[in-house]
């Protein structure tokens, strides 16, 4: 019963806020040229140390000013953090056909701003942390900001957020936490993934107690209007078939589509969440699917200048 | 008047909001430690690199089952067994016994007792129908399918979790929301009938890449 109240009042908090925004967005419409028109997003997020959830519109005066200025391109380059680089990876564990290989010098750029997530859930809501955790991948994105997956911190078939989530980046093996780990503070995803679970807003943001960010870096992202069709790409994370390791698959974009990105990296469960990179170091996706092809989250303008925020 | 009525129904559904946020909040213990599991009902392991590290599923063989005397703790069967992979959301383990066939120890708590011998256990194992790559296959590119056998639901949700024999002996989740369901005579059939143990064949589009995955079925049919 308890359950069901509190799933009424968050589904009813999120229908007012959705009648609040298209009212809002309406008048926008209204008084804005339509070739500028912007639309509009409203960011769930929850803070995991008190519960609390709020709903808040995108500002997307970036992205208004940007179409203004007829950008069809942004770009970040990647932080390589305050630690000195060292020498540059070689692949050199091909297993059989499996087109991915072993990533075992983590701690090196780019591989140390990624991270392995596992989430904590309470499914039945009886207050206490259930013995489960999901595993997920996501990469540092600012100083204590982590993107990964929507469905890795929102569980769109229980409609329920994780408790918290622990963030180890680099990690080679079990126990392994060469720059420690850090705990979630809020957890952020797009209300279209919790109400409709569009695998276009597949995304979600974990902001960390910590800025350890400053200390190994993070990658820089890219969003361009045109296609990205043949990009060689890699997916870096930490499938479940090859527990708490690295591994990178390498391919190619096949697909573009405004809001997703198909290609052909081999990779595994739990690694959700990881980098769709180029040669850049830029992050072009969020990797979310398996399936004839896989595919993720294509960081679009929108969510460009969203996850600036948190750089 | 309507404006009115929508305003003291969001500041209803903001006060119950707040109230069990801060009810939930006096409950649950946030462990400083979180790579700590705060309750262990299900599993043996006591943190989450042990657990995760038992990546694949054991083999074993019948006369290992055979052994175990009746009124053993669950966790000393699957000590005795030997760790097997723990897919985290479910009081079950899994293994496959003699290449072909399928065990699954299930328990509400794994400091039960099991009051089953050796040869009551063994009659429970159920043999693979189909094995590796070896199943009806979908005729669209676009369209997966799978063949496994339902082992566990989560009770919150409903939500049926399969045992795939292949390479790995991995196992999914399915989200049905979307998926027909129905027999192999071509009878309609619904998620009531899916049952433990049952043998189906999923097809599906895309698999969110989670740990346990979830699979995406469009279509379910029940093989026997």
């Amino acid at each position: 019963m308890k359950r069901c109240i509190k799933r009424f009042i968050a589904g009813f908090s999120a229908i007012i806020m959705s009648v609040t925004t298209n009212s809002m967005v309406s008048a926008l419409d209204n008084n804005s040229n339509m070739e500028n028109h912007v639309e509009q997003f409203i960011v769930a997020s929850k803070d995991t140390n008190s519960g609390e959830i709020t709903y808040k519109n995108f500002d997307t005066k970036l992205t208004t000013n940007a179409r203004n200025n007829k950008v069809n391109e942004l770009s970040t380059p990647a932080y390589q953090g305050s630690i000195s680089q060292e020498e540059e990876i070689s692949p050199n564990n091909v297993i059989g056909n499996d087109d991915r290989y072993r990533i075992t010098h983590t701690t090196d750029f780019p591989y140390r701003t990624i991270c392995r997530i596992v989430t904590y859930w309470d499914k039945d809501n009886d207050g206490v942390i259930d013995n489960t955790m999901g595993i997920g991948t996501g990469f540092l994105e600012g100083p204590n900001a982590v993107v990964t997956a929507g469905h890795v911190i929102y569980d769109k078939n229980l409609n329920m957020w994780c408790e918290y989530a622990i963030i180890t980046p680099a990690q080679d093996g079990a126990g392994s936490a060469p720059y420690g780990n850090t705990r979630s503070t809020i957890i952020h995803t797009s209300t279209a993934w919790i109400e409709s679970g569009s695998a276009d807003q597949d995304w979600g943001l974990i902001e960390t107690q910590s800025d350890i960010g400053n200390q190994v870096g993070w990658l820089g992202k890219f969003w361009t209007s045109g296609s990205l069709d043949g990009t060689s790409v890699h997916v870096t994370g930490y499938p479940g078939d090859k527990p708490q390791t690295m591994w990178r698959g390498n391919g190619s974009i096949t697909k573009s589509e405004s809001a997703r990105l198909f290609y052909n990296c081999d990779t595994m469960g739990a690694e959700s969440g990881a980098p769709v990179l180029n040669s850049s170091n830029q992050a072009l996706a969020i990797h979310a699917n398996g399936g004839s092809y896989n595919s993720g989250t294509r960081i679009t303008e929108w969510l460009f200048n969203f996850l600036e925020q948190f750089n | 008047m309507i404006k009115k009525i929508a305003v003291i129904l969001l500041y209803f559904a903001l006060s119950i909001s707040i109230i069990g946020c801060q009810n939930k909040n006096n409950n649950i213990n946030y462990s400083s430690n979180a790579v700590i599991i705060e309750s262990t009902t299900c599993s043996v392991y006591t943190n989450n690199d042990d657990a995760e590290s038992n990546s694949l599923t054991r083999k074993i063989s019948s006369s290992e089952i055979k052994k175990i005397k009746s009124n053993t703790y669950y966790s000393e069967i699957i000590k005795q067994l030997g760790e097997t992979q723990d897919f985290g959301n479910s009081c079950f383990r899994q293994y496959i016994v003699d290449d072909k066939n399928l065990f699954v120890l299930s328990f509400s708590d794994i400091q039960d007792i099991c009051p089953y011998s050796g040869e009551e256990l063994l009659s429970t194992i159920k043999p693979f129908k189909y094995q590796y790559d070896n199943f009806p296959k979908s005729e669209s590119d676009d369209l997966l399918s799978a063949y496994g056998i339902i082992v566990d639901f989560d009770k919150y949700t409903d939500t049926k979790f399969i045992s795939i024999p292949d390479e790995f002996y991995n196992g999914m989740y399915l989200d049905l929301q979307n998926a027909v369901i129905s027999f192999e005579n071509g009878n309609s059939a619904s998620i009531d009938d899916l049952n433990n143990m049952q043998d189906i064949i999923i097809y599906y589009d895309y698999i969110q890449e989670t740990f346990p995955s979830v699979v995406h079925c469009l279509e379910v049919i029940i093989i026997n």
